[in-house]
């Protein structure tokens, strides 16, 4: 018997050690790709983080909670890159996860934001946009803490950063931009634009463009707008067709020459153009989009959230505007982010 | 800013006026020189029977209605509805946290699908088309009664998955007697309640009060957290009710008249969800309204007739840490119903129902104050060709504002099998509507004028067996099978323009059964009873209007497959107790059926001993609930207290006559 026990022990001690060997398979691959945020439902807290390999065609679901063990929160709504860090915004749990993202596991976690909605990083700092508070959170990505906060006055949602300067969208019930000096920490001042803008881009020509919704009741016709941020003058506005119209996701390609938005589909202009297209580049179809980016590679994604009650879509595109792949994301898939590199 | 903490909601004196009003009226009874009757005939008290079984009369009606046992309501007095429901049906609650709004739906529909009437009056607000479940408190003298099925047409307007009917019961010739109970319970909280009743041969009047409130700061698990599974307190939760109703009634002959008041005042802090931390919005709502019906009823000869008035007003405000999200919702219902009976034969009676409610609600996210006018007319028959054989028709049209609405009606079949009556085979067959509530129609943004109304075909048969010994014991098993298709369910769906619009998009395929068993046993000097309730209710969506749906063919979402619930109860002279289990089945989040929240089990205990010295009885309760300490949410992130106990001391002064 006692022989029996000890062949017993030894193979256990054999397997045990032959498998601290194997490592653990990763939960997605390395290369190119982009993340997606998936929003999942308002108060119950199953928002969730996808991948998409461009390399394979294949998506991969829950990476946080399969990584941690753990649910992510509500509404997850950004992410922001600051080396091999993600700063995932969980917009209504009030907290930061910064993840690796290589692995999509925890690096630590911020709390206590009020509806953080947005982040941005430069240099070695970042900001967090608030729909609640009039103060943007400084972050220290680098010790993960909060560093201070900038006194806006208005809500913030929308962030660009162009000539050391913040520029922060009063986008909830607002028709500003706010512009803040960064090495002062000073708010210059306020720009009118149309109301509710949504989303801002710098192009190759370090324009700000802003795309204007109107407000969500249809108030007002929606409208881009094009802005030096330099002499904060607006050089262009684009109208769209009527307080009907409901634009979103402005985007732009890699080089910068050309804005991509959402408008009944896929519509893109160049940055030199004088009027905006009549017709969408993609149509939406029986499709319903929801959010949308611009791969470095000129792929376009858009998601479909369906009924925002189970789990939605992500169309890939190619640049000519040919669907190329279709795959099943989280609930409410939202924010997407490239990874290049890693 | 709104002013609010808990300090403010519990303290505010307002709160113990009604109760202190009652307690004087209280202490001026018992001091009056009681009656020299004889008050109680048993030397044993007769705690009544705790088994959820249909009386006689809902037997013998062709679909399912069942009458929650008088025990079942009186060891729930000072809990809400939805507690009792939860605890003793097969109903589904759904709450948002303790204290937090509760809906409820039957066999496999929404909560908006079910009707809830006080003495006839509905209490579903025109503007959501739902009852807060959690606003409605138990009370001495109520009855609560479950139609399940759009069957019964009883009410001026239909409803899809079923109907939980209130009532206020007149006890003529009960004699008086007075009642005060004071309760206290984990978590501050603190429920005293007072009542007084006259009942003499031809009049009849009670009057109670109550309080309860909270801090429900309760203990729960968060999963979720950051740093891993940790133990939190619940904060802004905390909850203040009160509130007064009287029932008066006065007979004549064969002519009876009731009027029915009910005052209700809720004010309450609202939790945000626990996501990975828990959140506070600093949400607070506050709930009032009004209420009184009149009813007069009379007989002669063939005829019967009676004629009901009533109306309510429902103020609902909602505060939120940004003022611009407060919501201000006052709604108000006017109605009046007139029904006639005519007795053909010994085997035949013909009904005629005819009523017009007058409906209104204003909100902030409204353009305007709507209104809308509801006439209804409907006609029933019944007919008994053969002994134990009874056929039931009706039908109703009703007429809306603004709405056209399909004729709706029923037939069923009840056959009671020769032995006693202890076999009942019964099954009906029925097409029912729902008109849309005010907030589907008029929301901006998204109402829809041009919804139209829910519809629901389907049917059920069943089986029913009674059997009470010669010592009253009783045994019952009623097994039942049901089958409906709802379509043109109205959901809000995004559009292309971003905005979500309330729209006629769905059909759902409900196929079910249930199953209801009852027990009385004596083992030794114990009288013991059982009760054990199972149903499954497939309710799935047949087909979607919605673009690249996948939800064909998936549970609905919140709806239990599952749901069982047992009951066992032992009783000794003086002393009583028992314990109550509820399991539902893992129950869907999303409309894919993707996720998930897991089965529960819900375990409560209780024990109580009544004292009585001549005309007084002192009764003391003791419950505990979520006895195995387990961690529950009814919606998800929104967690339910872990093990909670209760003590509820009631001293009574009767001198009640057996009621009529």
């Amino acid at each position: 018997m006692k022989t029996l026990f000890k062949t017993l022990a030894l193979i256990t001690l054999a397997v045990a050690n032959s498998c601290e060997t194997i490592d653990e398979p990763s939960l997605f691959p390395e290369g190119e790709g982009f993340f997606i945020l998936n929003e999942g439902n308002y108060t119950q807290g199953n928002g969730s983080v996808s991948f998409y390999s461009t390399e394979t065609g294949d998506i991969y679901n829950n990476l946080f909670s399969k990584a941690n063990q753990r649910a992510l929160g509500d509404i997850p709504s950004c992410m922001a890159v600051y080396g091999n860090t993600g700063f995932i915004v969980v917009n209504n749990s009030g907290t930061i996860e910064a993840v690796d993202l290589r692995t999509m596991e925890s690096l630590g976690t911020l709390t206590g934001f009020d509806s953080p909605r947005q982040m941005i990083i430069s240099g070695n700092t970042g900001y967090v946009s608030s729909l609640q508070s009039e103060k943007v959170t400084v972050i220290d990505p680098d010790k993960i803490e909060k560093r201070g906060w900038l006194h806006i006055g208005s809500t913030t949602e929308a962030m660009v950063i162009s000539g050391g300067r913040l520029f922060s969208a009063h986008w909830s019930g607002g028709n500003s931009i706010a512009v803040t000096d960064l090495a002062s920490g000073e708010l210059i001042t306020s720009v009118t634009v149309g109301l509710e803008p949504e989303s801002m881009v710098i192009d190759r020509n370090g324009k700000l463009w802003i795309l204007c919704t109107g407000g969500w009741m249809g108030e007002e016709i929606p409208r881009i707008v094009r802005i030096n941020p330099s002499s904060l003058e607006a050089e262009a506005e684009f109208l769209f067709r009527t307080v009907d119209d409901n634009p979103s996701s402005l985007t732009s390609n890699a080089a910068g020459d050309t804005l991509y938005y959402l408008d009944e589909g896929v519509r893109r202009i160049s940055i030199t153009a004088a009027a905006l297209p009549d017709a969408a580049f993609i149509p939406a179809g029986d499709r319903l989009f929801y959010r949308l980016m611009v791969t470095p590679g000129g792929m376009i994604a858009v998601t479909d959230a369906i009924d925002y009650q189970q789990k939605g879509d992500l169309l890939v595109y190619n640049s000519r505007g040919e669907l190329v792949d279709t795959e099943k994301a989280g609930i409410i898939p939202g924010f997407m982010l490239c990874r290049h590199g890693l | 800013m709104i002013k609010r903490s808990s300090a403010h909601i519990i303290r505010t004196p307002r709160i113990r006026q009604p109760l202190s009003a009652v307690a004087f009226l209280l202490i001026s009874f018992l001091s009056l020189p009681s009656m020299a009757q004889d008050s109680f005939i048993d030397d044993t008290v007769n705690i009544s029977a705790v088994t959820v079984t249909a009386r006689a009369s809902a037997r013998l009606e062709p679909y399912t209605v069942i009458r929650i046992e008088p025990g079942i309501i009186s060891r729930n007095e000072g809990n809400d509805l939805a507690t009792l429901l939860q605890r003793s049906s097969l109903l589904n609650v759904k709450r948002y946290g303790n204290h937090g709004l509760a809906s409820v739906s039957i066999r496999g529909m929404s909560g908006s699908h079910t009707l809830v009437t006080w003495n006839g009056l509905t209490l579903n607000t025109p503007g959501n088309g739902y009852s807060d479940f959690t606003l409605i408190p138990v009370l001495p003298g109520s009855s609560v009664r479950i139609i399940s099925g759009g069957a019964d047409m009883a009410d001026m307007t239909g409803f899809l998955g079923g109907k939980v009917e209130l009532e206020s019961e007149p006890l003529f010739g009960s004699g008086r007697e007075a009642s005060l109970s004071f309760g206290a319970g984990s978590y501050g909280s603190f429920s005293p309640s007072a009542s007084v009743s006259i009942g003499g041969d031809h009049a009849f009047a009670r009057l109670s009060a109550w309080a309860d409130w909270s801090r429900n700061d309760f203990r729960f698990v968060n999963h979720d957290a950051p740093q891993g599974e940790v133990a939190g307190r619940r904060t802004n939760a905390s909850w203040n009710s009160s509130g007064l109703m009287g029932d008066i009634a006065y007979r004549k002959g064969t002519s009876t008249v009731t009027m029915n008041l009910w005052v209700n005042d809720t004010d309450r802090e609202l939790p945000g969800p626990v996501t990975t931390v828990q959140q506070d919005f600093d949400e607070r709502q506050t709930d009032r309204s009004f209420r009184g019906v009149i009813t007069y009823s009379a007989g002669y000869e063939r005829f019967t007739t009676s004629v009901t008035a009533g109306g309510s007003h429902d103020i609902n405000r909602y505060y939120h840490q940004i003022p611009a999200n407060n919501g201000n919702n006052i709604s108000s219902v006017a109605m009046i119903r007139v029904k006639a009976g005519y007795r053909l034969s010994s085997k035949t009676y013909l009904e005629v129902r005819a009523g017009d409610s007058y409906e209104q609600a204003k909100s902030l996210s409204y353009e305007a104050e709507e209104k809308r006018n509801l006439f209804s007319l409907s006609l029933s028959g019944k007919s008994t060709p053969l002994p134990g054989l009874n056929i039931m028709a009706q039908a109703r049209q009703v007429a809306v504002t603004g709405i056209r609405v399909a004729p709706e009606f029923t037939a069923g079949i009840s056959w009671m099998l020769p032995h006693n009556g202890e076999h009942i085979i019964k099954a009906s067959v029925s097409s029912n509507t729902k008109i849309p509530c005010l907030n589907d129609l008029f929301w901006i943004p998204g109402g829809n004028p041009d919804l139209i109304p829910e519809r629901s075909r389907g049917g059920e048969a069943s089986w029913s067996f009674l059997r009470i010994s010669q010592t009253g014991l009783r045994n019952s098993l009623d097994v039942v099978l049901h089958v409906s298709r709802a379509s043109n369910l109205i959901q809000w769906v995004p559009g292309q323009s971003g905005i979500w619009n309330a729209m006629n998009v769905r059909e759902v395929n409900v196929i079910g059964t249930e199953f209801r068993a009852g027990t009385e046993q004596t083992l030794h000097k114990w009288l013991l009873r059982g009760t054990a309730n199972y149903a499954f209710t497939r309710s799935v969506i047949a087909r979607s209007d919605i673009a690249n749906d996948r939800s064909a063919g998936r549970q609905l979402i919140y709806i239990p497959v599952n749901h069982a619930n047992l009951t066992i109860n032992a009783v000794r002279k003086w002393f009583n107790t028992g314990l109550t289990t509820s399991w539902e089945s893992r129950r869907y989040t999303a409309s894919d059926n993707s996720e998930w929240l897991p089965h529960t089990f819900m375990t409560d205990a209780f024990a109580g001993i009544d004292i009585r010295s001549g005309k007084f009885i002192w009764k003391t309760e003791v419950e505990v609930n979520n006895l195995l300490n387990n961690t529950l949410e009814s919606v998800r992130n929104y967690p339910m207290p872990l093990r909670t106990i209760k003590v509820k001391i009631t001293l009574t002064l009767s001198d009640k006559r057996k009621s009529e």
